[in-house]
């Protein structure tokens, strides 16, 4: 058993986390209410980074999460339910000033395993529906984002594939889709490689989302999983423009890592440059 | 074993029988992938890349062939789910049942069923209407983007599934070829109820 407790580092970075995509709700709210409910958010932030608020502020983000998950139902994100399940086990294992350290420590190793687990299985099960719906097994769904997607994201691989043409060789650029007016079959001008880069892609990334959970979960290999944990939960989060799941994954791996405090506020930390260059300086991807 | 012990067990439990049981409805029923937290989102493309079409059937004479679907502007509806989320009705502009066609539009896939178009030609405000379902794909091998074509029939008294019209790659014409020989038979083997509902005459129909 590690002899640092994580409750406190992580229940602050669950709050602060929650204050920064409360920042979200000035589109959902505009005007002076989604101002309140952001200034509302940060003060829980406040409140759970106290020592003796942390239970309480814990205790009020759960409500509001739920309450949030609720009314957005059937639509709620997966994210939600994650923040939802996460505080639940966070307000699980809190303790008081008066439980005794080494019952402090044991909850704090049984958050880091059940928190880890939770995320593994979310990985693991997304691999398992991708193998069961067949999009990915030989890239379509890869193409047909790149066809359709309108992000910048896209965008940019579109014109990264078009240069890769013009180096390489190729067929021609890639098509956009004609939209639902033309029904019929459209020739898809393609570089060469991209049929098969897109199937390796595919499968990269279904079998990294088997593969490194269940690394990650077996005690021998958990160690060395963490890294490419981390690299996967990246390379999804930035391809699918995830960045709110992709916060909230990484603060779930910096609890199990050896130094969380540090790792949680790195994690906390590039939320913060997302947050200033997407609102402040206007970067929209 | 601990109430709280218990508790943490269940999360566990929770986290990994949804996701199957998910996987298991969503193969089943037409129900969304995107939805109801069974980690199903990216595994299928969102629909904001389903297009379906209504196309209204007032004033078409069933004995004629139907109008070619690109130039019946004025008569047909692309339910289209925008780029950014929300529902874009082309050509006509979003209107006060745009709810109930967003919830019957979440329904149709391609395991909807005959009552699932029903739902959505009822949320429409149309009364008979060919409902066509068409889902991009893309062959790598063959190089081509195509959609797989699914059609309905709706009248007022009945719904009926036409089939699936396009499975493989197909040319524009072929596809409204199709289309137009399973309305046909539809509409031979049922002349009577679609005349009586026939209503006033579309003037773009004589182009």
């Amino acid at each position: 058993m590690r002899s640092c407790d994580p409750w406190r580092p992580f229940a602050a970075f669950m709050a602060w986390h929650l204050a920064l995509q409360s920042t979200y709700m000035r589109w959902v709210m505009p005007g002076i209410a989604g101002i309140v409910v952001m200034a509302v958010m940060v003060a829980l932030a406040v409140l759970t980074s106290t020592r003796r608020g942390a239970r309480v502020g814990v205790a009020i983000l759960l409500a509001y999460q739920l309450a949030l998950a609720v009314a957005r139902f059937p639509l709620t994100a997966n994210s939600s339910y994650l923040t939802v399940l996460v505080l639940g086990v966070l307000l699980l294992l809190s303790s008081s000033s008066r439980t005794p350290r080494r019952v402090v420590l044991e909850r704090g190793e049984e958050l880091r395993r059940t928190v880890l687990f939770v995320l593994m299985v979310i990985y693991a099960m997304a691999g398992v529906q991708k193998l069961a719906q067949g999009y990915w097994h030989d890239g379509e769904f890869i193409v047909l984002t790149l066809l359709a997607d309108l992000s910048f994201f896209a965008e940019s691989m579109r014109h990264l594939l078009e240069l890769g043409a013009l180096l390489l060789g190729s067929a021609g650029p890639l098509v956009s889709t004609s939209g639902p007016w033309s029904l019929g079959a459209t020739p898809l001008l393609v570089p060469d490689w991209l049929p098969a880069v897109a199937m390796g892609l595919s499968l990269s990334f279904v079998l990294a989302e088997l593969l490194v959970p269940l690394a990650v979960l077996w005690p021998r290999t958990r160690a060395r999983a963490l890294a490419p944990l981390v690299v996967v939960q990246v390379g999804i989060g930035l391809s699918s423009w995830e960045i709110e799941f992709m916060s909230l994954a990484l603060g779930c791996v910096a609890l199990s890592t050896r130094r969380p405090r540090r790792n949680l506020a790195i994690v906390l930390a590039g939320e913060v440059v997302h947050y200033l260059l997407r609102h402040r300086l206007g970067v929209e991807i | 074993m601990s109430l709280r012990r218990a508790t943490l067990l269940g999360v566990r439990v929770l986290v990994v029988a949804w996701p199957l049981a998910h996987l298991i409805l969503t193969v089943a029923t037409p129900m969304s992938r995107w939805k109801l937290g069974g980690l199903g989102m990216y595994a299928e493309p969102d629909a904001s890349q389903r297009s379906v079409l209504v196309i209204a059937l007032r004033g078409i004479d069933p004995q004629r062939p139907l109008p070619s679907i690109g130039p019946m502007t004025g008569m047909h509806r692309v339910l289209e789910r925008g780029a950014r989320g929300g529902l874009v009705p082309r050509p006509w502009e979003p209107r006060a049942g745009a709810g109930a066609i967003e919830a019957a539009f979440e329904r149709f896939s391609v395991l909807a069923s005959a009552e699932a178009a029903q739902e959505l030609v009822t949320a429409t405000g149309e009364g008979s209407a060919l409902v066509v379902l068409a889902l991009p794909r893309v062959d790598l091998r063959q190089r081509v983007h195509y959609h797989e074509v699914h059609a309905f029939l709706v009248t007022d008294t009945e719904s009926l599934e036409l089939g699936c019209i396009a499975r493989t790659p197909q040319s524009s014409v072929e596809i409204e070829a199709r289309l137009r020989e399973a309305w046909r038979a539809h509409a031979q083997a049922r002349p009577p109820r679609l005349a009586r509902r026939a209503g006033p005459r579309d003037p773009s129909e004589d182009d």
